[in-house]
């Protein structure tokens, strides 16, 4: 008979069923260290979250609750697999069955040799807990450290509702620069000015339009700002290059004609010259030229003097156009001399240079107005609000972000505006160029000359010479201490970008150096 | 061999325990507790020191005990002046049947089932010492020659606390020899009226014999048989190394006022008691409850306490009861 069981009960089967019920206690218990463990980890990971701005408050929550409830599920776990003693198992029966460590006793004295008196000790423990159910035994209990778990999970509600977040959205945008509705008003904008454009009237015209029109389409579609920044330079840089190879001059006639604002008999003229038809142009001219041969028109002292003066601020503002710029300014020597036969004869041969340079100049108009888009376009994606000194509409460059120097978003000058080497020593003076938009709008236009008459006198040394100089004496200055090695970087791009064009021809030397970048 | 331990024995051993504890009442009343734990050691097979002031009933106590057994009794009244061969007896000449004249063991009063050493401090420690070896070894040396004792053999030691004048404390070799002390303590109105009711008319109650030397044997062998769980043991063991001040089980107090722990006996004892409580809690085993019940008369005699307790009259029983308080049941739930 084995002494370990009697009846139908065993303490074999005894012990079986505590131990089953002892795992899931375990299992409970563990689990519930295992939440205030998770809620103690949760409320951090939630709060991390939440203050490192990952997620919302919903992100939050939701990572806390999943360390909670993967603490749990781990505590459960380890609880179901930790070790079970026998004999505190059989001790908790005894308490419960109030057997006085009978079964303890049996459990332990089973394997004792003297059989028969263990099979006394157990058929008598065995009588005394068999009706005991281990739920008695072991009675679920809820561990005293569960009301600690609300602790955690009360503190990461308090700091995700008291807490803000803001720093956090601050340094991570949560709008596009430029939104969509001010994607769609430069695209429109843009599509109209391209509408105002000329027919094409030579393949690379066309291509050209093409090329813009893509650049309008690229508008409709919201792009990246950087994007459409690339696809305006690679624009402007293919303008360029056609203005060089088509030998245009940097100023536009439209504008040139501004300067006829004195004469009357010149009125027709400067409007088509104002409108680019240069053909017409020329038309009025060789029609006034005609008038005069005929006697039709007969200037007095004042319009000979207003037509010489006009058609000398006309000359000027052609310099870069030698051939008209020559019969321009015979003209005005014609009017000056008050010799209608010769004014007749000088405005002649100007109707010829301009219908001989008709094509050139519309082209150039054209490549001038296609800059002046998408110099346009390029302002107002850089959302200038004005606020620099530099200009009055805002400028591509100034980016809001007031003057260039110290604190400024721009590169400042810094120690080096302390700098000898040269005249750029204003330290609050404004370093961006002025880019002014060459597209005329609908109002009043008034135009400013930047040289002066007087200051129209040629230098008497070769800009290349005097950039020689120049740069030798900064590089001398640029190796002292005193100027930061940031700064010598960015000054020697500067006299990069104002080295003289060692193409161009020796005439042009004595042009004015281009403007600081 | 003994016969094995089974419920019929079980029950003789309840029955005769009974029987002896209601016959011990007819002539004692009250001290149920002292009975009980009187008897305990004796059928545990240990000898018990009965303390308290005189007049209590310890030597009536005893002697009624010896009346319901039909043991072989003897009484020894120590005195100062009492010598060692008076108690275990000596050498005398003696006359054979061939005229010539011999040594012969004359046996002392120590040679009885059941001995009442009464007044046990009174005697000078090399008299008390006399009974060492029969308390221990059950045997008795006399010129050489060693006389075993009867079996049973029990010493039932009464002492006086309170009268120190002209006593001489026990030696703790010989305190340890005694499985129970036990403190007779003055009785209460009730039992008091039970005493004047019983002793001072004129029918004097009669103790009948109820259990011999026999049944007595079988239910001493009936305690051995009781067995005793790991855990049960260990318990015990936790308690014992508990009164040690050095052992990691001591409690404060065991390490500020005791100078000595129990010996390896003390956990015998406890052991052995604590089996006799099962039995009569009809278990076949010792629980942990066994061991706290027997625990203050077993051990109490076996602690000695340092000066500092005996200034601040700090005794035996409440360092035990601090240390019972302590010491954890192994697997405790």
């Amino acid at each position: 008979m084995n002494p370990s069981k009697t009846g139908d009960v065993s303490v074999a089967a005894i012990l079986g069923a505590l131990r089953r019920r002892q795992r899931a206690l375990n299992a409970v218990r563990w689990s519930v260290y295992g939440l205030l463990a998770g809620a103690v980890a949760g409320c951090a990971v939630g709060a991390s979250v939440w203050l490192s701005g990952a997620g919302s408050v919903g992100t939050a929550l939701a990572a806390a609750i999943g360390v909670l409830a993967g603490f749990g599920l781990l505590g459960a776990i380890a609880g179901a697999a930790a070790p079970i003693n026998d004999l505190r198992l059989a001790r908790a029966l005894d308490r419960a069955a109030d057997a006085e460590d009978r079964f303890a006793s049996a459990v332990q004295l089973a394997d004792h040799p003297r059989r028969a008196r263990v099979e006394l000790v157990v058929s008598d423990a065995l009588a005394r807990v068999a009706a005991t159910p281990a739920e008695a035994a072991l009675p679920l209990r809820v561990p005293r450290a569960a009301r600690w778990i609300p602790v955690p999970l009360a503190a990461l509600a308090a700091i995700v509702l008291l807490v803000p977040q803001s720093r956090l959205e601050a340094a991570a945008p949560a709008t596009p620069e430029i939104s969509p509705d001010e994607w769609a008003a430069m695209h429109e904008d843009f599509a109209r000015q391209l509408a105002q454009l000329p027919q094409p009237q030579t393949p690379d015209e066309e291509d050209l339009l093409k090329d813009l029109q893509a650049l309008a389409d690229l508008l409709k579609q919201n792009p990246d700002k950087k994007d459409a920044l690339t696809e305006i330079a690679r624009l402007s840089e293919r303008l360029e290059r056609q203005r060089k190879a088509a030998g245009a001059q940097q100023r536009s006639m439209r504008s040139a004609a501004k300067a006829l604002s004195s004469s009357e008999a010149l009125k027709k003229f400067a409007s088509s010259l104002k409108q680019g038809a240069y053909t017409d142009a020329a038309g009025n001219l060789r029609q006034l030229s005609k008038d005069m041969q005929e006697g039709k028109l007969a200037p007095d002292a004042g319009e000979f003097e207003a037509i010489s003066e006009d058609l000398r601020r006309l000359a000027e503002e052609l310099a870069s156009e030698d051939e008209l710029q020559g019969a321009c300014e015979n003209a005005a020597d014609a009017a000056a001399s008050m010799n209608r036969e010769a004014l007749a004869e000088a405005l002649r041969r100007l109707a010829e240079q301009m219908e001989r340079n008709a094509d050139r100049m519309r082209q150039s108009d054209n490549l001038a107005r296609c800059r002046s888009m998408l110099d346009e376009l390029k302002r107002r994606m850089s959302q200038c609000t004005g606020q620099c000194k530099g200009c009055k509409d805002g400028c591509a460059q100034c980016e809001g972000g007031g003057a260039a120097g110290k604190g400024g978003r721009k590169p400042g000058w810094g120690s080096a505006a302390k700098w000898d080497g040269g005249s750029i020593t204003k330290s609050d003076e404004a370093r961006v160029p002025d880019v002014v938009s060459t597209f005329e709008g609908p109002g009043a236009s008034t135009s400013f000359p930047m040289i002066s008459p007087e200051e129209k006198a040629r230098s008497g040394r070769d800009y290349a010479e005097l950039y020689a100089e120049f740069v030798h004496k900064a590089e001398a200055d640029l190796d002292l201490e005193s100027v930061p090695v940031a700064y010598r970087d960015y000054l020697r791009r500067y006299f990069n970008a104002i080295r003289p064009d060692d193409s161009a021809p020796a005439a042009d030397n004595a042009e004015e150096p281009a403007p600081a970048p | 061999m003994p016969e094995e331990l089974s419920l019929e024995r079980i029950a003789e051993f309840k029955k005769g325990y009974s029987l002896l504890s209601a016959e011990i009442s007819k002539k004692i009343v009250g001290y149920r507790e002292v009975i009980d734990q009187v008897l305990t050691a004796m059928m545990a097979g240990g000898h018990v020191l009965l303390e308290g002031v005189p007049g209590l009933g310890k030597t009536l106590m005893v002697r009624t005990i010896a009346e319901a057994t039909q043991l072989l009794f003897h009484r020894i009244q120590f005195t100062p002046d009492l010598m060692p061969a008076d108690i275990t007896g000596t050498n005398i000449i003696h006359d054979d049947e061939h005229g010539g004249r011999v040594f012969r063991f004359q046996p002392g009063p120590i040679f009885a089932n059941l001995v009442l050493a009464d007044e046990i401090n009174r005697a000078t420690p090399k008299t008390q010492s006399a009974i060492l070896e029969a308390m221990q070894e059950r045997c008795v040396t006399v010129g050489g020659k060693t006389h075993p004792l009867p079996e049973p053999f029990w010493v039932l030691a009464t002492q006086n606390p309170i009268e120190m004048e002209g006593t001489y404390p026990l030696p703790e070799a010989q305190i340890d020899r005694f499985l129970f002390k036990i403190d007779v303590r003055p009785q209460g109105e009730e039992e008091l009226l039970g005493i004047i009711e019983r002793t001072t008319g004129d029918a004097a109650a009669e103790v009948k014999p109820v259990l011999d030397r026999e049944q007595i044997g079988r239910m001493q062998a009936t305690v051995r048989q009781v067995m005793v769980a790991e855990f049960v043991q260990r318990y015990a063991a936790r308690i014992a190394l508990g009164t040690h001040p050095e052992n990691t089980h001591a409690t404060p107090m065991t390490r500020q006022f005791v100078r000595y722990g129990v010996s390896p006996r003390g956990v015998q004892s406890l052991i052995l008691a604590a089996k006799v409580r099962a039995l009569l809690a009809d278990r076949y085993t010792v629980s942990c409850e066994d061991i706290r019940e027997v625990a203050r008369p077993a051990l109490r005699h076996r602690i000695i306490r340092n000066f500092e307790a005996e200034a601040e009259g700090i005794s035996s029983d409440r360092i035990l009861e601090s240390l019972l308080e302590s010491v954890a049941e192994p697997a405790a739930v």
